[in-house]
């Protein structure tokens, strides 16, 4: 029977000895915080524009009272950054326009279904601004009212845009700050056979499950923590935004979870298969880094399918939480009950493989 | 006498080694019993197999009269363990260090303060309650590594050379305490190379050597079989003299022993034999340097009985 106080001692333990031995723990922290700086100077080129420029399609022909309370609302707008809107005769032109990066979106009245169409790089930082205020207006103009959705997004890709766009790259640093926990994990579990502290185990009441569980609580809250502290850094140092703001954040924390789960497990099991610490240290760092990559933190994967229909990066289960990620904090984006429960499955699949080798190499005789 | 913990005949084989062969010993209530024994003689696989990390390969483990194959865990916090390499938790402090070893052996919560400071105060450990371990001096860190070992007031406790490099005061100290813990009744079994430790401390000593024991006893039965009394103990100029002293005595002492330019003579009556034993040398005299009398200690004994051939 696992015991409940054991849990929350081991993984209060390990809180306490990762923050007080903070001088090498805090690469888990750098590290992200480091890559969101440079990516940011590198590619965020679009941040600190104070004005963006608009299209509009279909409003002024439309007289219809909402319509031009939206038309108000759009060009009255006093939040920052502000709109500067240029009125086009067709759609058509209006995408050359954003082909042209002449405007960054284009807002399409369609009457008939009572709805604003915004058309544009939905990678882009400008056009998240847009929508955003174009998202503020449509709700206040609609209050009330009984429509599935105001606003529908009808996005331009422009893949070498994104490959490149800070915006793009926050949610995979994300991911990758979660994955650096495997080395962390593995070098802890390693030292704890090193430095003996297995000793204590063995010889009380601890169970291997206590253990694997009071390191999921604790890594959990480190990597709350983790996130928490790269959003604020991103949001507050390098002016990254979300589309829905703290909303389609909540998503993302949803996501980290089983992704924290995964990394954990992964952690346990190489500190379960090596003989010390140091080379716990060295297999964490290069399946961390292979894991970054293939999970899409710093470059876009290819979408060659590999297996079926699957990519390189939906079969990677921190792909698919990069991803997520994305879809929430990019497009603001529900959660995708499907790509949890594929992270989810790998993440008590790793887990159980952890912990199953943790024990039975990790935690034996010691004497 | 109460037997708390008893090993029947137990042995051990790793790979057709039979390492520990038919060790039979009692822990019994409010006794320390020494177990004694060179590098490898299977100390510490005779200790495994009594604490439930080995199962042996014959014999039988019995708890208070229960026999088992090997001790089920539901009766690991009943062991208290204090193995000779300290096993700290290094980035918490002396108190959290104690609160984390009760908890792990789910010690009752509200016992858990007043057992700490108990301890705390009894090892003289109060100024140091919330330093970090690692940053604690050498008799700091025994100490508590010891009360780290017992917090959850095992009824059995084994210490594996309880107090190695440490000052006097400590050791004192340390003693003083283990002592304490016996006139409470605990149960201890004492590992020790410093047989001066053991001696001091032991009510019943074992010694081990190949995998059995080869004497058991209190230090006065052990100093009466094997010392037969007293030691002389004669030390020359030269090797070769030592030798030559060592042959000439040869015929009238059996146990005698040679190491360097030293020879040592276990004798019935030492007081008596001394004048004969001069006389006997009177040749050699010139090349004796010094000559005395003295009780055999533990370790003149476990050197008689083990040999003097270093171990790995």
């Amino acid at each position: 029977m696992i015991s409940y106080r054991i849990i929350f001692a081991i993984a209060q333990k390990n809180l306490r000895i990762f923050f007080r031995e903070w001088k090498s723990n805090m690469i888990v922290f750098l590290l992200p915080l480091i890559f969101i700086a440079v990516f940011a100077f590198a590619f965020g080129g679009d941040i600190g524009a104070v004005t963006f420029q608009v299209g509009l399609v279909g409003f002024e022909g439309d007289q219809a009272q909402v319509t031009q309370n939206i038309l108000e609302d759009l060009q009255n707008n006093q939040d920052e950054p502000l709109l500067n809107i240029q009125t086009y005769s067709d759609e058509e032109s209006a995408r050359e326009a954003v082909a042209r990066m002449d405007i960054s979106a284009v807002l399409v009245w369609e009457g008939e279904d009572q709805r604003i169409r915004l058309i544009g790089d939905t990678f882009g930082q400008s056009f998240q601004a847009i929508r955003g205020i174009v998202s503020s207006v449509a709700g206040q103009v609609f209050f009330g009212e009984d429509l599935p959705n105001p606003v529908v997004i009808d996005p331009i890709l422009d893949t070498e845009r994104t490959t490149s766009g800070f915006v793009y790259l926050v949610p995979g640093l994300i991911v990758y700050g979660i994955i650096m926990l495997i080395p962390q994990v593995a070098i802890t579990v390693a030292q704890e056979r090193e430095k003996r502290y297995v000793f204590r185990y063995l010889t009380s009441q601890v169970r291997g499950l206590d253990v694997i569980l009071g390191y999921l609580i604790s890594h959990g809250l480190i990597i709350g923590f983790l996130q928490t502290t790269i959003l604020f850094s991103a949001v507050h140092l390098f002016g990254y935004r979300s589309v829905e703001g703290f909303q389609s954040l909540i998503p993302a924390l949803i996501i980290a979870v089983p992704t924290t789960l995964l990394c954990v497990g992964i952690g346990m099991f190489i500190g379960g298969v090596v003989r010390n610490s140091e080379e716990s240290g060295n297999w964490g760092t290069i399946i961390t880094i292979i894991l970054g990559f293939l999970s899409g933190a710093f470059i876009q994967l290819p979408s060659d399918t590999l297996i079926g229909d699957w990519s390189l990066a939906e079969i990677i289960p921190t792909g698919q939480a990069s991803e997520a990620l994305r879809q929430s904090m990019q497009f603001g984006s529900s959660l995708d009950g499907m790509r949890f429960a594929y992270i989810s499955l790998w993440a008590i699949a790793i887990v159980i493989l952890g912990g199953f080798v943790y024990t039975k190499r990790q935690l034996h005789q010691v004497l | 006498m109460n037997s708390l913990l008893r090993a029947d005949t137990l042995s051990k084989t790793f790979r057709d080694r039979k390492v520990v062969k038919d060790v039979s010993l009692d822990i019994i209530q409010g006794n320390i019993l020494a177990f004694l024994g060179p590098n490898g003689a299977g100390k510490s696989t005779v200790i495994n197999m009594l604490t439930g990390q080995l199962t042996p390969s014959s014999g039988q483990i019995v708890w208070q009269g229960e026999s088992y194959e090997a001790l089920p865990e539901r009766y690991r916090s009943l062991l208290g363990i204090m193995p000779q390499e300290v096993v700290l938790w290094e980035s918490l402090t002396t108190e959290e260090n104690l609160r984390l070893a009760a908890t792990l052996h789910k010690m009752p919560q509200e016992k858990i303060s007043s057992r700490i400071d108990d301890l705390i105060e009894t090892l003289h450990l109060e100024k140091e309650r919330k330093t970090l371990a690692g940053n604690l001096s050498g008799g700091y860190k025994r100490r508590l590594h010891l009360a780290v070992s017992i917090v959850h007031d095992p009824d059995i406790i084994f210490l594996d050379e309880p107090s190695p490099g440490i000052d006097p005061q400590s050791r004192r100290l340390m003693w003083d305490y283990i002592q304490s813990l016996r006139d409470q009744g605990k149960a201890i079994l004492l590992t020790d190379h410093y047989l001066e430790e053991a001696e001091a401390l032991a009510d019943y000593v074992h010694i081990l050597d190949d995998g059995q024991v080869i004497a058991s006893g209190t230090v006065p039965e052990l100093q009466h079989q094997f010392g037969e009394g007293d030691i002389i103990v004669i030390r020359l100029s030269d090797e070769a003299t030592a030798s030559e002293i060592q042959q000439m005595l040869a015929d009238d002492y059996s146990q005698t022993q040679l190491v360097d330019c030293t020879v040592t003579i276990f004798t019935e009556q030492g007081g008596k034999e001394i004048s004969q034993i001069l006389q006997q040398c009177e040749p050699l005299r010139d090349k004796i340097e010094e000559i005395s009398l003295k009780h055999p200690s533990l370790e003149d004994i476990f050197l008689l009985l083990t040999g003097r051939e270093v171990r790995d």
